[in-house]
């Protein structure tokens, strides 16, 4: 058996799992993903307030790949714009997420540079570059999606200035590495944070 | 209409069966065969050719409680072989993609040693996205089973490409493991 036969086997899964991606298809149809929705009103109530903004993660860069490419997004927008932004695959995605790494808690910003990520996803070895990679923090032990489990957070090598404490998140899977945009709680940028979650 | 009492016109040779399985599920399957052929024309001969493959399957088959799936089932088959053997198709590049992704959960060379049933190895496949979550068992079937590109799953669920690619990575992964642990490959 070749990947194409196994491509065809799919064909044979069980009734019940077809059935269950055609009433997902649905539902689908008719109700939008909770999760932009949470994802559009975080986003919108703060830039609302005049007080989070994309400013404060913009002045930085990985190496050669430069996140300031995705700081198109400082002019304020609308609700509706920001989520037909993440809808449509997203100049920038921001994602309410939280990780306990040792005993501290961290808020978590997930940056989607378009064609940047592929290129991230392309040359792994302009991923993380171990070069770029300072103290080793810890391993993630907690957070609400069970893949961030066990990654190891590192600080950002040489964070200076007004820059934001900036950790990345290694996958060290074969092919895939991610990275994520961390603020550290208790920096200065502690305001941004709790408007961010607010409900903490 | 009831999918039981449309069943019953199958089994009745009612070709009034057709139509009540077209206005019922024909969207469905058209949208299911465009996703995997990207061809409108295609598509609504795809859906067509189900109508009469059930229509040959119904008897013996009596999918009264699965009819959607079960037709779902068949209009993947026809639009899959349509892409591999239609050379109009330009499908060639994307099922590629596909099955160089899915070798990943063979061993190195992509070949099975001892080839296994088809059936049995999709029974294992089920039994093993039925342990995953929801969510991510959805998202491995719209990648696998409606071969539908990650940029739109991802879109559809508001998560990164980024995560919606490790997920099935990792899923991947496991199917493989799962395999090997069964004697499959």
């Amino acid at each position: 058996m070749n990947a194409e036969d196994l491509l065809r086997t799919m064909s044979y899964v069980d009734y019940d799992l077809i059935e269950e991606l055609n009433i997902s298809e649905k539902e689908s149809d008719v109700k939008r993903s909770p999760r932009i929705v949470i994802i559009a009103a975080i986003a919108a109530a703060a830039l609302a307030a005049g007080i989070f903004g994309i400013n404060m993660i913009r002045n930085f860069s990985f190496g050669d790949i430069a996140v300031t490419e995705a700081t198109e997004l400082t002019v304020p927008y609308t609700s509706e714009e920001s989520m037909a932004r993440s809808m449509s695959g997203g100049d920038i995605y921001i994602g309410p997420e939280e990780i306990t790494v040792g005993d501290k808690r961290y808020g978590m910003v997930d940056i989607n540079v378009r064609d940047k990520y592929q290129l991230l996803l392309l040359d792994e070895d302009d991923v993380i570059r171990k070069e770029d990679l300072g103290d080793l923090i810890g391993e993630v032990t907690d957070c609400r999606d069970p893949d961030m489990l066990g990654h190891k957070v590192y600080r950002r090598k040489n964070a200076t200035g007004d820059e934001p404490v900036v950790i990345f998140g290694v996958d060290e899977g074969e092919e895939h590495y991610e990275y994520y945009v961390l603020i550290f709680d208790g920096n200065d940028y502690t305001e941004d944070y709790q408007l961010l979650y607010g409900e903490r | 209409m009831d999918d039981s009492k449309i069943v019953d016109l199958y089994l009745a040779r009612d070709e009034m069966a057709i139509k009540h399985s077209a206005d019922k599920y024909g969207r469905m399957l058209r949208s299911l065969s465009y996703r995997i052929t990207e061809n409108q024309e295609t598509s609504e001969e795809c859906e067509n050719d189900t109508y009469l493959e059930a229509w040959n399957l119904i008897p013996p088959n009596e999918p009264r409680d699965y009819l959607s799936s079960f037709l779902s089932r068949i209009v993947r088959n026809i639009s899959l072989n349509r892409c591999i053997h239609d050379s109009r198709l330009k499908r060639k590049g994307y099922i590629t993609e596909l099955t160089t992704e899915l070798e990943q959960c063979l061993p190195d060379g992509g070949r099975t040693e001892q080839e296994a049933e088809s059936k049995e190895l999709a029974g294992l496949i089920s039994d093993f996205l039925r342990k995953q979550p929801k969510e991510k068992r959805i998202i491995f079937m719209r990648r696998y089973f409606e071969m539908e590109k990650v940029s739109s799953i991802a879109q559809r669920y508001g998560y990164s490409e980024n995560r919606i690619n490790t997920m099935l990575f990792r899923m991947r992964n496991d199917l493989k493991k799962e395999l090997r642990e069964e004697g499959l490959i």
